[in-house]
């Protein structure tokens, strides 16, 4: 390969070793800084010149910097042992991962008609059903998946907008970056995203003014903005609070995070009460009215009266007062039909059919196994497929065809021949590499993209998003319930 | 963060008493801390130690527990903790710097084990968590809005602090009566605790008149840490509060405003030479301060809808 070592700009140690001297670079994975012949690409270069000036004793003290930083801000999440509960921090890489503007710009128009078709199709789903009824897509598979509420039906709300925070899952291959899923319910990552960001650009001030990166911090402005549009009866000033389901939930982290950037206030079930009509919310100086509750409580936690009658999470009658249009709930109760991951596959579809555009971002190719030809297909081919159980997430009720034993193979065709439609499959993704830090220096690791997609009056996004990176050699797995950490991205000017 | 640093204290005060003191006054150490934290030593240890030998022996139990023990809640590093998961919670309503101050002490403390320390210097980690104390106050001060977040935690530190003043008074009485003057080594240990000892020299004398160190500690309005400093600093707290909700002003305030008045009725009026009347007036605050806590809760907290109309 032809990486070369540059002249050491900031300090040198003439017995280290360089940082890319041992960087393999393999063609069947897309490598984001080098070219397959071990170039770097010209957007990359000035990244590499800088790390291949610095010693990798000032790398690992400046990882160590980043993972303290984490410490420091309460960026943890508890691990139970037996006896003890371990603080663990997200686990961060501080090599930012970088893109250019222009390519950063096609991705943000496809993410941009993706949310669009897919708040049509959710406000179409709940009031009218054309796309049912034009049969674009099964009817039995949106009213019989677990995500569809019958409750939603015939609510329409303002502008149309189901989900306002949205989540989207971007892998890149050789062929460029295709979504992987879109997470509509209750996305979360969009702290650690500004968490690396602040971590690691105070490490790279110099070579951060050089590329331009774009700003992302004002992501919580952002935020607000938009959660200030969806309040009813026009208010001025609506109060917008957090609901969260309290200090133990994995994400509170980021809860207050958001509460506070926002400058707004976090609530948990308890704090807000129904009255005449109205939600109110707890203070110490009495009652106040909440216009807009940005919930970060499943579905179906929401209100004990409609949804689950022993949630001690929700608050009584809320679901009704939301109807009545007194309260709007960011994201509205229902949008997990949308993000159902054989609903996944007909979003193509929906853009072409609510916006007579072609997408702008493709799908991974995907197999519905209650297609018959498409479950023969995914059986004969479990050894090269990953298939997925269209109701969970993060990695759990995964089969990984490629690295999974015969045994287990045959085991999991066993559970999708008893109930196919609960499965689908799609290829091995070749996920795009980028160099991590580790003890051995720089060594590739596959990584993906949450960026976070705002939508009320307008869509916005702010340039950037959570790069989640599978820190296990060869891992392809980038949950951080399975091993994954983050990275910072840099969305950059060439 | 209040009992963590009283604690603290109250753990360093007994240690220096260990190094050179004899073995009665190491005894009633013991017995006056317990009796103000109105807690027992661990089981199988404790006040009727025997020999000396025994009781230095204990010393390292009795210091673990009070210092590292998770499942004891006064423990210093359990106080600690449990100041940094209050904090944690409400994280939008404190400063970013008050939960770095509080995070990042939290974190070079929580590893550390007495194991460790013992043999050098326990007292430096003590001294240490004293600093991390008095410095999160200092940043709280600095960088709080005052908004009702901080009427809140003035309320509660100083109800804390007139609590832990007045425990620590009426179980010193009850073992050192005020006309017990030979007492001195003990009377100046107990400024120590409160960290007044210079305070009280430069105003007094280096002689320790106990009477005078009860009326310093219980009745100067100029010493913080005295239980009508903090009395007067609630009140004002709570009127702070109630501005923004006259709703909710009056019953928190009149168990504080209670005391006070029979405190300046009556304490100047006391029998000095008569401890069971100063004893008296230190458990009426005591009381009065417990009290509030429940009306603070129901009013401010738990209140019924009808009570509070809408705004």
């Amino acid at each position: 390969m032809n990486i070369q070592r540059r002249e050491a700009e900031h300090d040198t140690d003439e017995s280290d070793k360089g940082l890319f001297d041992h960087y393999p670079v393999d063609a069947k994975f897309l490598d984001e800084m080098f070219s397959s012949y071990g170039k770097p690409f010209p957007h990359c270069e000035l990244l590499l010149n800088t790390l291949s000036g610095m010693s990798p004793n000032n790398l690992l003290k400046m990882q160590s910097q980043v993972e303290q930083s984490f410490l420091r801000d309460g960026i943890t999440f508890s691990i139970s042992s037996e006896n003890n509960a371990l603080e663990k921090i997200i686990p961060v890489d501080c090599l930012p991962r970088l893109i250019r503007l222009q390519d950063w710009n096609r991705i943000e128009s496809g993410l941009k008609q993706r949310l669009k078709a897919l708040n049509l199709f959710l406000d179409d789903v709940y009031n009218k059903s054309r796309i049912l009824k034009d049969g674009v897509i099964p009817v039995d598979m949106i009213y019989g998946c677990s995500q569809y509420l019958p409750e939603m039906r015939g609510i329409s709300l303002p502008q149309g907008v189901h989900v306002s925070i949205c989540g989207t899952d971007l892998v890149q291959d050789n062929d460029g970056f295709k979504v992987l899923e879109d997470n509509l319910r209750v996305p979360s990552g969009v702290s650690y995203m500004l968490a690396n960001r602040k971590a690691v650009k105070s490490n790279f001030r110099q070579l951060f003014r050089q590329y331009s990166v774009q700003r992302i911090e004002h992501y919580g402005s952002l935020l607000r903005q938009t959660l200030n549009e969806l309040a009813p009866h026009n208010t001025d000033n609506p109060c917008v609070v957090i609901l969260t389901p309290g200090a133990y939930n994995s994400a509170f982290y980021e809860h207050v995070f958001l509460a506070r950037e926002m400058g707004i206030e976090i609530v948990q079930g308890q704090d807000l009460l129904v009255h005449n009509g109205f939600v109110y919310m707890r203070t110490t100086s009495g009652l106040k009215r909440v216009d807009v509750i940005y919930r970060r409580v499943d579905d179906t936690y929401i209100d004990p009266l409609t949804f689950m009658p022993d949630s001690q999470l929700g608050v009584p009658g809320l679901f009704h007062v939301f109807r009545l249009g007194n309260v709007a709930i960011a994201n509205a109760p229902g949008t997990g039909v949308a993000d159902d991951k054989s609903v996944y596959a007909y979003v193509p579809e929906m853009i072409r059919y609510y916006l007579a555009e072609e997408p702008l971002l493709p799908n991974v190719q995907t197999h519905l196994c209650r297609n018959p030809e498409d479950l023969e297909y995914t059986l004969d081919n479990l050894d090269k497929l990953v298939v997925k159980m269209v109701g969970e997430s993060g990695g759990y009720g995964m089969l990984v065809g490629p690295h999974a034993t015969p045994e287990a193979r045959d085991e999991y065709a066993r559970e999708i021949r008893k109930d196919p439609s609960n499965f689908i499959a799609q290829p091995t993704l070749d996920l795009s590499r980028m160099p991590c830090l580790t003890p051995n220096g720089a060594t590739p690791r596959h990584v993906d993209l949450r960026p976070f997609i705002l939508q009320a009056r307008e869509i916005n996004i702010v340039p950037g998003g959570f790069c989640r990176v599978a820190l296990t050699e060869g891992s392809l797995v980038v949950n951080s319930s399975q091993g994954g950490g983050g990275k910072d991205f840099w969305v950059v000017v060439d | 963060m209040e009992r963590a640093g009283f604690v603290s204290r109250l753990v360093l005060d007994q240690l220096q008493t260990l190094q050179d003191r004899p073995i009665e006054d190491i005894h009633v150490g013991w017995k006056r801390l317990y009796s103000t934290l109105g807690t027992r030593p661990v089981s199988g240890l404790g006040p009727d130690m025997g020999d000396e030998n025994y009781m230095l022996a204990d010393v390292y139990t009795l210091t673990d527990d009070l210092v590292f023990e998770t499942y004891n809640p006064d423990a210093v590093l359990s106080c600690f903790a449990t100041a940094r998961e209050n904090a944690r919670q409400i994280r939008n309503n404190i400063t970013y710097e008050m939960w770095t101050c509080l995070n990042t002490s939290y974190l070079e403390m929580r590893d550390v084990r007495l194991q460790d320390i013992w043999e050098v210097q326990p007292e430096s980690f003590l001294a240490k968590a004293a600093l991390a104390i008095r410095t999160f106050n200092g940043v709280a001060d600095s960088t709080m809005y005052r908004d009702h977040g901080w009427h809140f935690l003035r309320v509660g530190l100083y109800q804390e602090r007139a609590i832990n003043i007045t425990s620590l008074l009426r179980s010193h009485i009850n073992l050192f009566p005020t006309s017990e003057a030979h007492r001195e080594w003990n009377w100046s240990s107990l400024l120590g605790i409160c960290e007044v000892r210079s305070a009280f020299r430069n105003l007094h004398s280096i002689k320790f008149n106990p009477n005078q160190i009860v009326e310093f500690l219980f009745a100067d309005e100029k010493l913080t840490v005295s239980a009508c400093s903090a009395l007067t600093i609630i009140q004002q707290a709570l009127t702070d509060l109630a501005i923004d909700c006259p709703d909710q002003q009056t019953r928190p305030g009149t168990h504080i405003r209670n005391a006070l008045t029979l405190f300046e009725d009556q304490w100047p009026n006391r029998n000095k030479q008569d401890d069971v009347e100063t004893l008296d007036m230190i458990n009426n605050v005591n009381h009065a301060c417990q009290l509030m806590n429940h009306e603070l809760e129901q009013n401010y907290f738990f209140y019924e809808i009808e009570d509070t109309p809408p705004t």
